[in-house]
């Protein structure tokens, strides 16, 4: 075979693997470029979104901490102290910071019934029965504005009322139907102390279907109805 | 003096151990909650309590149930996978779906139990 024929042969070999290979590039670019880039992409999307919600999560956890007031207390005002947990019962004034904040998210009250106080070692607990009635919004409102009365914040104590913890909640279909609900709480108020410095004896007679509400204490009563209320003190409390 | 005050702020921290973040539970429950999903009753006891009175949930048994409808038995799944990823929940379980068959159109009431994590703990 003469050297001519050779080398065209060798050359059509050659540009045929060029094609194959440039064929091959195409076909791996296209298929980067069609499949992997855009998953690429899916991913570095679904990875931020990850860090969003680690992030969210991470505020939540950090909010519901603060609300909780799990924050170690190194600081505190003694008029702070006196005004989250007072020396004595002042049921006419706790009252007085229910209804206000009712008032201000704009539920209805139905009932407040005090309980038997319970002693712990510090402190005496004032349990407290409400019922009211509200919107969803409302009523976490009210729960909100309830926690938000103390607060810690970075390590310092803020009290702009009275302690109060909510033991339990239970919402159910409001008389008017939804989406008003009828709220009952279980509310623990606190008086600090060992028992029987405080106020002690709570009675109570509620009248649900004037939408009236009397609570009566120690020298002290209460009366609301519709939202509005008014309180006598009469000594004591 | 300071040493009362210390004992003041001891009884107050005391106090604020056993409060739960009610309206950021509340709020958190209503994020997740898929449309079309209708909630009847809402039942929650906080973990711990300073009133030794009053009786709590047992450890590990739910201190939260929700009662609800929807128009379809996904999304009362959908609820609960949601309600899942919740910090401040565990154990959460759809305990039932029954069918309204009589009604129309058809809906499912649902029934879901869940733990409410004590105030500081994570999962």
């Amino acid at each position: 075979m003469s050297p001519a024929p050779r080398m065209k042969k060798a050359s059509s070999v050659a540009v045929r693997l060029a094609v194959v290979l440039g064929g091959l590039i195409l076909l791996a670019a296209a298929g980067y470029f069609l499949l992997v880039a855009p998953k690429k992409n899916e991913a570095k999307s679904l990875n931020q979104q990850i860090v969003q919600l680690d992030q969210q999560i991470s505020e939540q956890k950090a909010q519901a901490t603060q609300a909780a007031g799990l924050s170690k207390i190194l600081v505190a005002d003694y008029n702070k102290l006196q005004s989250a947990m007072p020396n004595e019962a002042k049921m006419d004034e706790l009252y007085l910071q229910l209804y206000t904040i009712a008032k201000d998210t704009g539920v209805e009250f139905n009932s407040l019934q005090p309980g038997t106080v319970v002693a712990a070692s510090a402190y005496q607990v004032l349990p407290l029965a409400v019922t009211f009635q509200g919107s969803f919004a409302q009523l976490s409102d009210f729960l909100y504005r309830l926690q938000s009365l103390v607060l810690v914040d970075n390590h310092k104590l803020s009290a702009k009322g009275r302690l109060f913890t909510v033991d339990q909640v239970s919402f159910a279909e409001g008389d008017k139907g939804f989406p008003q609900l009828r709220a009952t709480l279980e509310i623990d108020a606190f008086v600090y102390g060992p028992p029987g410095g405080a106020a002690t004896s709570t009675t109570a007679s509620t009248t649900p279907a004037t939408g009236a509400t009397t609570v009566s204490t120690t020298g002290t009563t209460t009366t609301s109805s519709s939202g509005g209320s008014t309180t006598s003190a009469t000594g004591g409390g | 003096m300071a040493s009362l005050e210390s004992e003041r702020i001891s009884a107050v921290s005391s106090a604020l151990s056993y409060r739960v973040p009610w309206s950021n539970i509340l709020g958190q429950i209503a994020l997740v909650m898929p449309s079309g999903v209708k909630l009847t009753t809402l039942t929650a006891t906080a973990p711990v309590t300073a009133n030794s009175q009053l009786t709590l949930s047992a450890p590990g048994v739910a201190n939260l149930s929700i009662a609800g409808w929807t128009y379809s038995e996904e999304s009362a799944v959908l609820l609960v996978t949601r309600l899942k990823i919740l910090p401040a929940l565990a154990n959460v379980t759809l305990v039932s779906t029954t069918i309204n068959a009589g009604v129309s159109p058809v809906t499912y009431n649902f029934s879901v139990t869940a733990n409410i994590r004590a105030p500081g703990v994570t999962s």
